[in-house]
C-alpha cells in the first residue's frame, strides 16, 4: 500500500457508516446491511494489518 | 430476578457503548483540532490509528442500530487491536530519538496516547463480552 491508497479506507469507512444509518432494504438479495458493513469491517482491519509497513518519518503533507 | 439482572446488564451495554462513542468522537476531533489549528500533520501511521479508532465507532453504532450483538464486540476487539499494534510500531519507531514524532501532549506523544485509548478500548470490550446477556 502506498501512502495515498489511506485515503480509500476513510471512503470505505464512510460507505459503511451511510450503509449503517441508511439501512437499505437489500435482504431481497439474500444478505443483510449489517453482514455488508461488518465485512468492510473486517476488510479494514486486514488492510490496517497489511499497511504496516509505513514509515511515519514522513508527514503526508495535507494542508486544509 | 434473572431476567431482571439481564435487562440491567443490557443496559449497562448500551450506556457503554454510548459513552465509547462520546470517547472516540472526541479523539478524532482532537487529532483533528491538531491537525488543522496546531498544524501537525499526521504521518500515515497515524492515519491508520484513525482509521482504526473510526471502525471501533461504526461497530459501536452498529450495537445502537442493530441491538448489542457478540460480532459487532468481536470487531472492536479486532480493530482496537489492530490499531494497537499500529501504535506499537510507531512507537518502536520513535524508541530511540529524544524528541519523537510531533508535540507531546501532557508529557505523552499522540501514538502513546493511541496505545493507550487501544488498550481501554481492549479491556473494555472483553469486559462487555463478559457480562453479555445471554439469550437462548
Amino acid at each position: 500500500m502506498t501512502d495515498w491508497m489511506v485515503w480509500p479506507i476513510f471512503i470505505t469507512q464512510l460507505v459503511a457508516l451511510i450503509l449503517v444509518v441508511v439501512n437499505p432494504p437489500l435482504k431481497r438479495w439474500g444478505i443483510s446491511p449489517r453482514i455488508i458493513v461488518m465485512g468492510i469491517l473486517l476488510a479494514i482491519c486486514v488492510a490496517i494489518a497489511a499497511s504496516l509497513y509505513h514509515d511515519s518519518t514522513d508527514a503526508l503533507n495535507l494542508y486544509f | 430476578m434473572k431476567k431482571r439482572l439481564l435487562a440491567f446488564f443490557e443496559t449497562v451495554e448500551l450506556v457503554d457503548t454510548i459513552i465509547a462513542l462520546v470517547g472516540i468522537g472526541f479523539i478524532l476531533l482532537s487529532a483533528l483540532y491538531e491537525q488543522i489549528f496546531q498544524h501537525e500533520q499526521p504521518c500515515p501511521l497515524c492515519l491508520l490509528q484513525r482509521a482504526a479508532f473510526i471502525n471501533i465507532g461504526i461497530a459501536l453504532i452498529m450495537n445502537l442500530r442493530y441491538r448489542n450483538k457478540v460480532a459487532h464486540w468481536a470487531i472492536v476487539v479486532l480493530s482496537a487491536f489492530m490499531g494497537m499494534i499500529v501504535s506499537i510500531r510507531q512507537i518502536l519507531l520513535h524508541i530511540t530519538s529524544i524528541e519523537g514524532y510531533g508535540n507531546p501532549v501532557f508529557g505523552l506523544h499522540l501514538y502513546t496516547w493511541c496505545f493507550l485509548f487501544f488498550s481501554i478500548a481492549l479491556v473494555g470490550s472483553a469486559i462487555m463480552l463478559l457480562i453479555y446477556p445471554e439469550r437462548s
